[in-house]
């Protein structure tokens, strides 16, 4: 078996598999079960570079990482226009589609991009899956152009596999923050003040005369290896930085990480760049997948994957752009919430020129109830593989593999 | 146990000969000093806070209520999220001329929170100078100031005038007794479309024109008449909006 994907999850104690994977794990198992407690969860798996993982792994086809191309022009807006003209080409071949709507940005582009490109009789064959949450994100856009305008669903009462069955093709945007390198890069960058307070000697002083430097982001990465290795470390948590954290993990990650982007191609420079990489490379796979495989029923999966779900920014177009506009002010200008997923921002305001959104959205985690549905899955999954197959820690062989793979894994 | 000491840890005052009985009686008199930390005794300086995790700076500072402040987040949610901060006024006067200079001690994850609420575990309570933000322009916080002033004045005025003008109408208890369909008329329809406007408004010139043409209606009838011009009053100081002047 080679998964596609594979997901530990630090919460499963009443089984207390945890403290028996533990005992058996290498120390390099051990420290991979510890990053489970800094990803929430662990399912770091690279698409490029060198990453060993304590189970062979394979990339999934539709989420290779296609060919980086240093001369590609198209802008981001030009980008989502032709997108928008793939998705016309469906609703011409037959297709309902629905698409997943949070109100926040990676949604809003796509609901922008089609209001922009598809006809009023076009976008009949588009529902908007959205609840009062999507509303209230993004109010102004609501009433502009949605409200009385487009179909809706309630998308608490609704998974894709709902969809699905109701004949729809839905749409996600939930690779949105792999293409601008959001996520880990936006807790580091307001979590900075913190990480410098805990350093001691030299580099604190240095460190510290950069924390309101507008171009923190663009800086060379190793300068910042001091604050990255707590950063990365499981005693890290969400907004504060624990007074204690286990540096071991921390530094081994960091070199880890330094170590898969220097064997590939794409160049990684900066701060930015490092978070970026983690997301379009190694969280990139959990971010395509975690909907099909936590908000929709289990029967579906392979269907759901390889033949319903249209994945808004899985393209190698959109890919190709996050890979050639590093550092250049257009994923992010400025280190702050507010102006991250910055051409985005500016496709939304050219057509609905909201002030408000375009210079004080700032992130609005939508997944909470997505894993609150589907706790269970989310806790006992193990594996998906290459025959779609999933694959449970109840499980007792299951288990086996599980503890094999951490026995023998060498970092 | 002295004579001022509560023998159920509240602050009233109980005197050594009292019954046990009265004193049970006395036992939801007084708040718990934890709900005091909401409700400051000085407020001759700002006590209340618009935080804006976005620009991570106060926005606006007052010192009236709690609620009718988070009230008014909640209008201002569909332009920015702000959460409502109490806190202890520190030595240095900060008002609505410096507080965007200012920021809670404890910095909030910025996507902690999706819509307005009271701000929780701010530090003791203690809020901190920390300059000009980098990220945004003073002129863009001082238009959103502008934008949430005019925000939370309309809120105390239209809240204040329906506590007060409101007669009879039983919409409040309509939640508890779901049996009965909830009641409409020209007044209730009208607070909600004043409400409406609070939450939906881009321009100021525009909302005000808005709410006085929606209070401007059946001005034959007397309470109508008489809500048109507390409300007017409360907001404007005056019987009629400014812009009727011209």
């Amino acid at each position: 078996m080679s998964p596609f994907y594979i997901t530990i999850t630090r919460e499963r104690p009443d089984l207390g598999l945890w403290k028996r994977f533990y005992r058996v794990a290498s120390d390099k198992g051990r420290f991979w079960l510890d990053l489970a407690k800094r990803f929430r969860p662990n399912t770091l798996t690279a698409r490029k570079g060198i990453w060993s993982t304590p189970w062979p792994m394979a990339v999934h086809p539709q989420l290779a990482m296609p060919t980086y191309d240093p001369d590609f022009k198209r802008t981001f807006g030009e980008v989502s226009d032709h997108r928008a003209l793939e998705i016309r080409d469906l609703i011409r071949q037959g297709r309902r589609l629905a698409l997943f709507y949070s109100g926040g940005i990676d949604s809003t582009v796509c609901a922008v991009a089609m209001l922009k490109n598809l006809s009023s009789e076009e976008m009949k064959e588009v529902t908007f899956c959205c609840n009062i949450n999507s509303a209230t994100e993004n109010p102004v856009f609501f009433y502009r152009h949605l409200h009385n305008k487009v179909a809706l669903l309630d998308s608490t009462r609704t998974q894709y596999s709902d969809l699905i069955a109701m004949g729809y093709y839905p749409i996600t945007a939930d690779t949105g923050d792999d293409i601008f390198g959001t996520e880990q890069a936006t807790q580091f960058y307001f979590s900075y003040a913190q990480l410098v307070d805990q350093l001691r000697g030299p580099a604190r002083a240095g460190l510290s005369a950069l924390q309101d430097d507008p171009g923190l982001m663009e800086r060379p990465y190793k300068k910042f290896s001091d604050l990255l290795i707590p950063f990365l470390s499981p005693g890290f948590g969400f907004g504060a930085v624990a007074k204690t954290y286990s540096r071991d993990i921390g530094e081994w990650l960091y070199h880890k990480i330094v170590h898969n982007m220097e064997t590939q191609d794409v160049p990684i420079h900066s701060l930015h760049d490092f978070f970026w990489w983690i997301i379009f490379n190694l969280r990139y796979t959990h971010c395509a997948l975690r909907g099909p495989l936590f908000y929709s029923s289990a029967e579906g999966v392979k269907a759901a994957i390889t033949t319903y779900l249209i994945n808004w920014f899985n393209t190698p177009d959109y890919q190709r752009w996050s890979m050639a506009n590093n550092n250049n002010g257009q994923k992010i200008c400025r280190p702050t919430a507010t102006h991250y997923k910055w051409a985005a921002r500016n496709y939304i305001y050219d057509f609905d020129h909201n002030d408000w959104y375009f210079k004080y959205k700032i992130k609005s985690v939508s997944l909470y109830g997505l894993l609150q549905n589907n706790y269970d899955a989310f806790r006992m999954m193990f594996a998906l593989d290459s025959d779609y197959q999933l694959h449970w820690l109840s499980d007792a062989q299951v288990q086996h593999e599980f503890e094999g793979g951490l026995q023998a894994f060498q970092g | 146990m002295s004579s001022t000491a509560s023998p159920i840890g509240l602050n009233g005052g109980v005197a050594a000969n009292e019954q046990p009985e009265l004193v049970a009686a006395r036992k939801w008199l007084e708040p718990t000093p934890f709900v005091r930390r909401f409700f400051l005794t000085d407020r001759t300086r700002a006590c209340y806070g618009f935080y804006s995790p976005a620009v991570d700076r106060f926005i606006l500072v007052d010192s009236r209520d709690l609620f009718l402040s988070l009230k008014a987040a909640t209008f201002f949610a569909s332009k920015m999220l702000l959460l409502v901060a109490a806190f202890d006024p520190p030595e240095q006067t900060v008002d609505n001329s410096n507080c965007y200079l200012w920021a809670p001690e404890k910095r909030i994850l910025q996507s902690a929170f999706h819509v307005p609420q009271i701000l929780p575990n701010i530090g003791r309570r203690n809020i901190v100078y920390r300059g000009p933000t980098p990220h945004v322009a003073q002129a863009d916080i001082l238009n959103v100031q502008e934008h949430l002033g005019f925000v939370v004045q309309a809120c105390y005025a239209l809240y204040i005038t329906e506590a007060l003008d409101n007669v009879n109408a039983a919409e409040t208890y309509e939640e508890f007794f779901p049996e009965f369909a909830p009641h409409s008329d020209l007044d209730r329809r009208s607070f909600k479309r004043i409400e409406q406007v609070l939450y939906r408004f881009g321009a100021i010139d525009e909302a005000m024109r808005e709410i006085d043409g929606i209070l401007g209606e059946r001005l034959d009838l007397r309470h109508r008449q008489n809500y048109y011009s507390r409300f007017n009053r409360l907001f404007y100081a005056r019987k009629d909006p400014p812009f009727k002047d011209a």
